[in-house]
């Protein structure tokens, strides 16, 4: 899956039927009932509902961090139900993902943060080391590019973490409470940065928040409650 | 596909971050690799001391009695084996040797310490060291002797000058390099005269024994050839040998047939096993601080293979760091033993790159061990 290509397939995430749960036997614990979801390239989909409804669960089943049981799971033109391997890596490597905590590498600056995620694709145009820097002076990390975590404050970790997952101008981005260490101005970057990639790139959004500041300014509003999709509301 | 190449860089960088951490881990690995190359070093010591006298005799073939393992076991032939030897076709020359164990008088202290006698012909080629062929005119003079220079100083003054060995006083008339073993502290070379002189006390002494015959054969003489006709001529109480055969029989035997060289090999690997258990401590704990993060990279696309190279690669980091300093203290520690025992403990070249091989086979070992956390890692417990 090449950067840019995000606009070739007609739907960026395609599910249907779709079941989840964890343990076996006694221990079974239902969490998805048959999820019904079709998200659009460019789309900037929420995923939004209460504690233990099955939103994280749903996020790492896009991003083929779990293995589907049940029903039919499409994402970017691969059928998760399918990819094992080297093409289940390389499915990762064309997305973007964040996660609620930054995981860095203490041992690695800013710079050399994102540039683990842009090494993993060897097809990026332009400039990789130029396009780091630009990305990161973007998200008001010009001045800290060769700065650790340690020297990081919450906030500007994150926004490294953003970057990590936004270099390689992914089909699709995965965020799990990407703003909730960002303050006003950050959470404006932050999406203002989704919504160029949305326009320019096609890429598709699909994020996990319970940050009012950011439903606004959403295309898509999913709402889980208990495992189902209690409403789905475009803006 | 992520670039493989990127993964030793990436792995420099983990190492580096953490300047104390990088120092104790290559301590820890020295540490280890220190325990295997002092018993290597040991085990040399115990190899090279058992084999110099040997290595040191100026013979092509060497007769002895079949009993006699190894060639410091002191085990008599019957003299005429020398002269039937002799009379072989392509023997040029035939010395005999003598052999005996006695008691050397400190004379500053008045302690007594072993001390090797070795009886031998003045007359007759015996040994390759120069400093002995200078002298051993000297030994015609009955009740003369000449010591071994690297002899313990247990035994106090060794030079010119008169001495006590057993009961009966020696003159000392000049030295020569030769070295202790782990049986004696020196060893002195005298005359068939003065040899006698000194063993008469000892049971089973008899002109009619000898230790062992050295044969030089002539110059167009082959090896093959004579020793065959040794064996088939000699009796069979006594058997011949080359000096090389003889060299690699003593070797093995010492190597596998002797407890404390097989003590000293368990050393090593005690050593190797240790070195695994520091090396794994270091390298799963380096994994299990960054297990998240680690749980990142599979997430985003990096494969287990970058993640086993990059920690792989730090194993292979801290094996060489590691190897350095302790090949360094290592052999100041043997010179130091060397210096102090006389033993000729040491490191050579190909104990160096053995030591190096086992370094680097112990750190991946502990690599892949500490590997196995990251193998069942799952990036869906990131989210």
């Amino acid at each position: 899956m090449a950067a840019g290509d995000a606009r070739k397939h007609e739907k960026a995430i395609d599910i249907s039927g779709l079941d989840y749960a964890f343990g076996e036997h006694e221990a079974r614990k239902q969490v998805l009932y048959d999820i019904e979801l079709a998200v659009a390239p460019g789309e900037f989909a929420i995923m939004t509902g209460p504690s233990g409804s099955g939103k994280t669960t749903l996020l790492s089943l896009v991003g083929a961090l779990r293995r589907p049981q049940q029903g039919r799971i499409v994402c970017v033109g691969s059928d998760l139900m399918r990819l094992q391997g080297v093409e289940l890596e390389a499915y990762r490597t064309g997305l973007g993902f964040i996660f609620q905590l930054h995981n860095l590498f203490p041992a690695l600056t800013a710079f050399q943060s994102v540039q683990m995620a842009a090494d993993l694709r060897d097809d990026l145009p332009g400039d990789k080391m130029e396009r780091i820097a630009s990305l990161l002076t973007e998200l008001g990390l010009g001045e800290r590019l060769h700065y650790r975590p340690s020297k990081l404050s919450g906030g500007q970790r994150q926004r490294v973490a953003i970057a990590r997952a936004l270099v390689h101008r992914p089909a699709l981005v995965l965020a799990d409470e990407p703003t909730a260490a960002l303050d006003s101005q950050n959470t404006e970057i932050v999406l203002g940065l989704f919504r160029r990639l949305a326009r320019e790139n096609g890429t598709t959004v699909l994020m996990v928040t319970q940050d009012a500041r950011v439903f606004e300014r959403a295309d898509r509003l999913v709402n889980l409650v208990d495992g189902r999709i209690d409403s789905d509301s475009r803006r | 596909m992520a670039s493989l190449r990127t993964a030793p860089i990436f792995s420099l960088r983990l190492l580096i971050h953490e300047p104390a951490r990088l120092w104790a881990s290559i301590g820890g690995v020295t540490f280890a690799l220190l325990l295997m190359l002092l018993q290597v070093g040991f085990r040399n010591a115990l190899l090279d001391s058992a084999l110099q006298l040997l290595r040191s005799l100026d013979a092509d073939i060497i007769v002895m009695d079949k009993e006699k393992k190894p060639f410091l076991a002191r085990v008599g032939m019957a003299k005429e084996r020398l002269y039937q030897a002799q009379s072989i076709v392509g023997v040029e020359s035939a010395a005999p040797l003598w052999l005996s164990m006695l008691q050397w008088k400190n004379m500053e202290d008045g302690t007594v310490h072993p001390i090797r006698v070795v009886g031998l012909d003045p007359d007759s080629p015996t040994f390759l060291q120069s400093e002995v062929n200078a002298l051993i005119g000297l030994l015609r003079q009955p009740g003369t002797a000449l010591i071994d220079s690297r002899s313990r100083s247990s035994y106090g003054y060794v030079g010119r000058g008169m001495a006590q060995v057993g009961r009966t006083e020696i003159e000392i008339v000049g030295t020569f390099p030769l070295g202790t073993d782990f049986e004696v502290d020196g060893t002195i070379l005298v005359s068939e005269e003065t040899y006698f002189k000194l063993t008469k006390y000892q049971r089973f002494q008899t002109h009619k024994l000898i230790e062992v015959a050295l044969l030089k054969l002539g110059p167009d003489a082959d090896e093959e050839a004579v020793l065959a006709s040794l064996a088939h001529h000699l009796p069979t109480d006594a058997v011949a040998l080359s000096k090389q055969q003889l060299i690699e029989r003593d070797l093995e035997h010492w190597k596998s047939g002797t407890p404390i060289s097989v003590i000293l090999m368990v050393g090593v690997a005690l050593g190797f096993a240790v070195g695994v258990v520091i090396c794994y401590q270091i390298l799963y704990t380096e994994v299990l601080d960054h297990l998240t993060e680690f749980a990142t990279l599979k997430a985003i696309g990096y494969s287990d293979r970058y993640i086993q190279i990059a920690v792989v690669v730090e194993a292979w980091v801290l094996s060489i760091f590691g190897f350095l300093p302790a090949m360094a203290i290592g052999w100041t520690m043997l010179e130091t033993l060397r210096q102090l025992s006389g033993l000729p403990a040491g490191l050579g070249v190909d104990d160096a790159v053995t030591i190096l091989i086992l370094s680097i086979t112990m750190c991946t070992l502990a690599g892949i061990l500490a590997l196995r956390k990251v193998r069942v890692l799952d990036p869906a417990e990131l989210f």
